[in-house]
């Protein structure tokens, strides 16, 4: 191989590296990137927990995120929670897309070395406690374990109601996958 | 009022500040160990200071950014152009954002709110550029590479001690630029 070519593939090697860091750190995001997360997308599907005292359903999507020109994937969701056969909180995920973002009660990004983790935010409704969440997957991928923990935002808030919890989460909840 | 704030952030465990109506402040409180205030507004603000005690973020978290865009976008703003919204924080730093191009901000603050679910989407994307966990000068750098890339419209203030002025930091960004150009150079 002539010095040319290896030139080439080294800036080639060089050009993909570099694109791989950049994709790792969003603090150096440019406009026009898109930080591919591949290794979420066995988070996707709906998950169900099933026990004496609720049955708590999760549809999980992957998604790219806009950020100005740019692009991040993550993990949005929507859920229905039911008591005692009585559905008290639901959210469905919307048929327009403009509006996935704005009705999702789950969100959550990939954690770098730990691609069987997520963690991020899930709210029961707009008003309730918002949780901070980190979801686990067992080895075989077929049971996520979400543990939370009572997180509200911190910093000024104009105009919002009052918190008010339709129903109080245990801190650890463990998932089926059921699609 | 900004030495005022600043000399609570080490002492008080619930963030203070004050709502600026022409000439009139009124003072808002938040809740005990909340690391946050919530009040109600009707009319329109000149601007919000407020502050940042121990255990709170060196530099406006993303509850403040919606703020920022919710009162523009509820028309709550006197006049976009001279809008301040400021904090001043436990770790001695105290910034103020200001709206610098109102086209682009407008664009910003209606996306951020259209986009702004009870689940927070954009919440952890903001936390991968500002977070407790960095440093003073990795938050600074942080938001502004954050309201770079959205294309926010909006200048990040600095209160200069010496000076006693608050002087504009978006020359970060066009430093940071620079050393990236300048590693991708090398690396190539």
């Amino acid at each position: 191989m002539n010095n040319f070519k290896k030139s080439i593939l080294f800036s080639i090697a060089s050009i993909i590296i570099t694109s791989s860091v950049f994709a790792q750190n969003l603090n150096k995001i440019k406009p026009g990137d898109h930080v591919v997360n591949k290794s979420i997308e066995q988070f996707e599907g709906v998950w169900q927990s099933e026990n004496n005292d609720f049955v708590l359903e999760l549809n999980l999507s992957k998604v790219a995120i806009p950020l100005g020109t740019a692009k991040i994937d993550g993990i949005i969701g929507y859920h229905k929670l039911e008591v005692g056969k009585k559905v008290i909180s639901e959210n469905l995920k919307p048929a327009d897309q403009k509006e996935i973002f704005k009705k999702a009660t789950f969100s959550a990004k990939g954690i770098q070395g730990k691609e069987n983790s997520i963690d991020g935010y899930f709210i029961l409704d707009k008003n309730a406690t918002r949780y901070k969440v980190l979801g686990n997957l067992s080895p075989s991928r077929n049971e996520l374990v979400l543990t939370l923990i009572p997180s509200n935002p911190k910093g000024i808030t104009i105009n919002k109601e009052k918190t008010v919890d339709v129903y109080k989460l245990p801190g650890s909840i463990t998932f089926k996958k059921k699609i | 009022m900004r030495e005022a704030l600043a000399s609570k952030v080490g002492t008080d465990n619930f963030e203070s500040g004050g709502i600026f109506y022409g000439e009139n402040v009124i003072g808002i409180r938040g809740g005990e160990n909340l690391h946050s205030i919530g009040f109600n507004l009707y009319d329109k603000v000149n601007g919000i200071m407020h502050n940042h005690v121990n255990g709170g973020y060196s530099i406006f978290s993303y509850a403040d950014i919606i703020a920022i865009s919710d009162l523009y976008t509820q028309n709550l703003t006197m006049q976009p152009k001279g809008f301040f919204f400021g904090v001043t924080t436990n770790q001695g730093t105290n910034y103020m954002l200001t709206i610098a191009d109102i086209s682009k901000f407008d664009s910003f603050a209606q996306k951020t709110m259209d986009n702004v679910g009870p689940g927070l989407p954009y919440q952890w994307v903001y936390e991968n550029f500002v977070n407790k966990d960095n440093s003073i000068q990795q938050n600074l750098q942080g938001l502004l590479n954050f309201l770079s890339i959205e294309n926010a419209g909006i200048e990040l203030l600095e209160y200069d001690p010496n000076s006693g002025k608050w002087i504009l930091s978006n020359m970060l960004i066009i430093m940071d630029n620079q050393l990236s150009f300048q590693t991708l150079v090398i690396k190539y």
